[in-house]
């Protein structure tokens, strides 16, 4: 569904995307991940054409871009990380605008209010709206056209613990209807739950790409920590378990001290994240 | 997926769009409000209007001597001489000379005033207790013949013609009189010892401009030119900045020309319907200030192409500006620029040279004449202004479309 060859983006002298490759199948929920300013939003904008790019080809559903953009616009949705609504329309009036532009019927406003639960709010100014509000009016007014591929920049910031749920309940029904998800976050735990495969991106260039579990699995550090007391201090030490030395050193503090107390540290997304791009882990 | 609208749909849903965020904007309907209301008090202020109707103008055009010294005599005499039967015989008024003669035929444009008879009047007759002139209610023409201030002995004389007299009355009242006192005292005293008119020949330029009237009696005009391309300014540069630039700050543009829209089918709505929002705004200022002009087709082409240069610059504008403050700080300075080169053009060459190159130089010229010129003046102004306000007008507008479909609704 999205093919990316080589892709490379400029602004000036920085380079915001290096040689970027990537292939996403259809109806998949592919994660986009990435530290801030890897080049995740521009690598979007490339793919909604809204950038046009220095190199590489792209291709989405089909069209190649920036070339056949026209044809592809009806075919996607985009929900940026900014909301950019009218702020003196109501939730409705915003959506109906959008509705006739893409032809959808009058009650298509009516179906995404109820599925994103703002019909209550439906009649109020955006501008009186909360930031998850505005987040989830922007994921209504993006699936209004029944789109192939929906590009998600960030859906669940901002949001509720219930409408995050609600987002993520969202996302895996598109992808049960075939439509391609293309999403990026920066909330792991999400990435665990609903993609089904994930690129990790650094300073524009690709790091890996594979299923969560397979990241975890291949970048895995199994730690313990152990807590004890010496010489009237209280001592908390870790223990990565894939280094000999520090499985020697852990059974020897085991086998010397009487009071040990031992905790095993869960390897998730996230620290695959933070090893990959380089974070420290704590 | 559904089947996308046809382009004249979007425009049509993207124009509907324009009208429902103005209509949320009161601020801007009343910035609209004020400014015809501005013309209307300008109309308000001016001068009944002339008589028109064959009644009034048998009153005659009055011409009030203040001094005999034989030119009035002589032209009375000359007068009786040439009259014609046609004219209405001469009526006994309040204030008027009995004795008054018909007068010789001024020619006029309008073949309806084209036998107007010529009443000499003493001042005296007129003159209340301050002294001043009392010209009775609906006289539509009165030239006042007197020695010029400290000129007495000298031979000087002015002629003053009465503020809200009938132009088209004066026009050929001023050549008859004139060519009659040149008969009279000679070209060469005339040259010497007349005062300048301060009527239309007083007031005539050299350049595209010869012939043309700028005389305080097109006040009026200059003062609804002004209004009028104000408000063109607010609707089709301000408003516009304004609305697009928050849309471009916010990522709204960006949006809709994600949508089936296209940018172009984007910048289609937005000119219809700040055109059409001036074309309304503009009319109904002009229909205030003079009806007769919306039957000038002139005057609505003018509208046009100034709406249309104006929008060019709001396009740009907004092209290259990333945020609304920016984009409103760079239309401040476009108004201050224009207007620092109107003013320094008069005195410094260069910028003489840039107003060539500026449409709202034609745009003010041709809507003045468009305004409160003569027939003569409009089909001239037509001829050497249209064409250049049209030219540059749209080729500035084709400039910032293809700038606003490459960038200009691109977020940051």
């Amino acid at each position: 569904m999205i093919e990316i060859d080589e892709l490379a983006v400029r602004f000036g002298n920085f380079t915001a995307v290096d040689g970027l490759s990537l292939s996403v199948r259809s109806g998949e929920l592919f994660g986009f991940l990435g530290p801030n300013g890897a080049g995740k939003t521009t690598t979007i904008r490339v793919l909604t054409g809204a950038l046009r790019p220095h190199g590489g080809t792209v291709c989405v559903a089909g069209c190649m871009l920036p070339r056949e953009l026209g044809k592809l616009k009806p075919l996607f949705g985009y929900v940026s990380d900014a909301d950019n609504h009218y702020e003196d329309f109501t939730g409705r009036q915003n959506l109906a605008l959008y509705a006739r532009l893409y032809g959808c019927a009058p009650a298509r406003v009516a179906q995404m209010l109820d599925t994103l639960e703002l019909a209550e709010a439906a009649d109020l100014k955006v501008g009186t709206y909360s930031r998850g509000m505005r987040k989830k009016l922007l994921i209504a007014r993006e699936l209004l056209h029944r789109p192939r591929i929906v590009f998600f920049d960030e859906p669940t910031a901002n949001l509720d613990a219930h409408s995050v749920a609600l987002v993520r309940r969202l996302l895996r029904e598109l992808t049960g209807q075939g439509v391609t998800v293309f999403l990026t976050t920066h909330d792991m735990e999400e990435v665990e739950q609903v993609c089904d495969r994930v690129a990790i991106i650094a300073r524009g260039r690709l790091l890996d790409c594979d299923t969560p579990a397979a990241f975890i699995a291949r970048h895995a550090r199994p730690q313990v920590e152990a807590r004890y007391d010496l010489d009237g201090r209280s001592l908390c030490e870790l223990f990565d378990m894939d280094q000999p030395a520090a499985r020697d050193r852990l059974a020897g503090l085991v086998r010397d001290q009487r009071d040990v107390r031992l905790r095993s540290l869960a390897f998730g997304f996230a620290d695959v994240f933070r090893k990959l791009t380089g974070q420290a882990w704590q | 997926m559904n089947a996308a609208p046809s382009r004249l749909r979007r425009i049509r849903v993207l124009v509907g769009k324009e009208a429902a965020r103005l209509l949320r904007n009161p601020p801007a309907l009343m910035a609209i409000g004020l400014m015809v209301l501005m013309a209307l008090l300008v109309a308000l202020s001016r001068d009944p209007p002339p008589p028109h109707t064959q009644a009034e103008l048998a009153r005659g055009c009055w011409l009030v001597y203040w001094e005999d010294d034989g030119f009035v005599p002589w032209l009375r005499r000359r007068g009786r001489g040439n009259a014609t039967d046609a004219l209405p015989p001469p009526r006994t008024e309040a204030g008027v000379d009995p004795a008054t003669a018909a007068a010789p035929q001024p020619a006029t444009d309008n073949g309806s005033l084209s036998r107007v008879p010529v009443r000499f009047v003493p001042a005296d007759r007129l003159r209340g207790s301050d002294n001043r002139l009392r010209y009775p209610p609906g006289l539509g023409c009165a030239v006042e013949w007197r020695l010029a201030d400290g000129a007495a002995g000298r031979g000087g004389r002015d002629v003053v013609f009465r503020p809200g007299s009938n132009e088209a009355l004066l026009a050929p009242m001023a050549r008859w009189l004139l060519a009659a006192a040149v008969e009279f005292y000679g070209e060469r005293a005339l040259r010497e010892s007349m005062h300048p008119l301060p009527t239309p020949a007083a007031a005539r330029r050299a350049g595209p401009f010869a012939g043309f009237d700028f005389s305080a009696a097109r006040t009026q005009s200059l003062v609804g030119a002004m209004l009028l391309f104000s408000l063109q300014f607010f609707v089709c540069c301000a408003l516009f900045v304004s609305f697009a630039s928050h849309e471009r700050e916010r990522g709204i543009l960006q949006a809709l020309a994600l949508t089936a829209a296209s940018p172009a089918d984007i910048l289609a709505a937005k000119y219809v319907f700040h055109l059409a929002l001036s074309l309304i705004a503009g009319a109904t200022m002009v229909a205030i200030l003079d009806a007769g002009a919306l039957a000038r087709p002139g005057l609505w082409l003018s509208l046009c192409f100034t709406a249309a240069g104006l929008l060019g610059i709001a396009t740009l504008i907004v092209s290259f500006t990333r945020t609304q403050t920016a984009a409103s700080l760079i239309g401040f300075c476009y108004l201050m620029g224009v207007g620092m080169v109107f003013a320094l053009s008069k005195s410094f060459p260069a910028f003489g040279w840039m107003r060539l190159f500026m449409f709202e130089n034609y745009s003010f010229l041709v809507s003045f004449f468009m305004l409160g010129g003569s027939p003569r003046e409009a089909m001239a102004a037509i001829g050497w202004g249209m064409g250049r306000l049209a030219l540059i007008s749209l080729a500035l507008l084709g400039f910032a479309a293809w700038v606003f479909n490459r960038r200009g609704w691109r977020s940051a």
